[in-house]
């Protein structure tokens, strides 16, 4: 937590208005200590920043925010972890769940989800967009 | 005529429960143990009020709320929810909603939410706490920021979408990259709150956001 009890994100996308967009969307209720455009640049701001949570892309130049949130892991890195992304396949989810995410949320509903993913993620609990394509039964993280 | 009400939330104890302290005075039409029966239940049974949970199968309350509201603006829909989370609430109201309710308040909490969104007002839980609940009002851009303009890449971008541009073809006539195309489609479909084309090109020449 930051010295103002606000919790501290951390956030990483190769895309500069979707960096301001996320930071928009999140600094009245929690400081944004970092943000990174590439996956490296990620893994080492995290091992720096100790943050409460990582919002991270998934294509990113140099590593994929899978790669960096693997080494963050390894880096014993405790942060939240919530990917935001463009890939709505299923694969892609079971990919971010083996690597400990927390959430999971389409860009395209940013402005409506992250708020309440990032809330959600850091009552301890796991957020992943309902729109997103999710095997048959799959009923978990709806909230 | 008795104010007809809808219930959803997935734990058929708590729907009993209130059920049974509603019906003296209301009508319980129908009730859902998830979203997608829910949105079903209230398209058919028209309901005014729809008392969900924000936790369900399916689809959870919030993407609920927001189809039941975009068939019925009319319906009043009172959140039921465990969560005291400051980030649910603000966006309860974003959706539209009229009331916002802690299970674990008794049922007299619900009755006079619901009496008070009867008369047109608006219930929160004072459980919030008033820094809260005083805060929502006074949050840059208010609790309905919705409306903001579009900027002028977004107009252009909007005219090429609906002209049947895909990305790359947007990308190259404005160049810019691939990815900015993407991000402000993203960006109009969310705060035009549409999720196909279609919808996109109906609502932009309704709000006459491009010259038909």
């Amino acid at each position: 937590m930051g010295p103002n009890g606000r919790k501290r994100i951390l956030i990483a996308d190769d895309h500069a208005e979707m960096l301001e967009e996320v930071q928009r969307l999140l600094k009245e209720d929690y400081d944004i200590v970092g943000v990174v455009e590439d996956g490296q640049a990620l893994v080492e701001a995290a091992r720096r920043l100790k943050p409460d949570l990582i919002v991270s892309d998934i294509t990113m130049p140099v590593m994929t925010g899978f790669e960096a949130a693997a080494r963050i892991r390894e880096a014993g890195v405790a942060a939240k972890l919530i990917f935001l992304t463009v890939q709505s396949s299923n694969p892609y989810l079971k990919k971010a769940r083996s690597l400990g995410a927390d959430g999971y949320v389409l860009k395209v509903y940013a402005a409506d989800q992250l708020l309440i993913a990032v809330s959600t993620v850091l009552g301890g609990h796991c957020y992943v967009s309902p729109q997103l394509n999710r095997e048959e039964g799959d009923q978990s993280c709806l909230l | 005529m008795k104010t007809r009400i809808l219930l959803g939330d997935d734990h058929a104890l708590i729907l009993d429960g209130i059920r049974t302290a509603l019906q003296i005075l209301y009508e319980v039409v129908g009730q859902a143990q998830d979203g997608k029966a829910l949105v079903d239940a209230a398209e058919r049974l028209k309901p005014d009020i729809v008392i969900l949970d924000i936790s369900m199968p399916l689809l959870n309350g919030f993407e609920a709320a927001r189809q039941i509201k975009e068939s019925r603006p009319s319906v009043k829909l009172i959140f039921l929810s465990q969560h005291l989370n400051p980030a649910y609430l603000r966006h309860a109201l974003k959706l539209g909603a009229s009331g916002y309710v802690l299970k674990s308040g008794a049922t007299e909490e619900l009755q006079q939410a619901i009496s008070t969104v009867l008369r047109g007002q608006t219930y929160i839980t004072p459980a919030f706490g008033e820094d809260v609940i005083g805060g929502l009002w006074s949050r840059s851009g208010g609790i309905n920021n919705q409306s903001e303009g579009l900027t002028d890449r977004q107009r252009e971008i909007l005219k090429l979408i609906i002209d049947g541009k895909g990305n790359k073809e947007i990308a190259d006539v404005l160049h810019v990259s691939v990815k900015t195309v993407e991000f402000h489609r993203a960006r109009l479909m969310t705060r035009l709150g549409v999720k196909s084309v279609a919808e996109l090109t109906k609502v932009a020449l309704q709000q006459g956001l491009i010259p038909e």
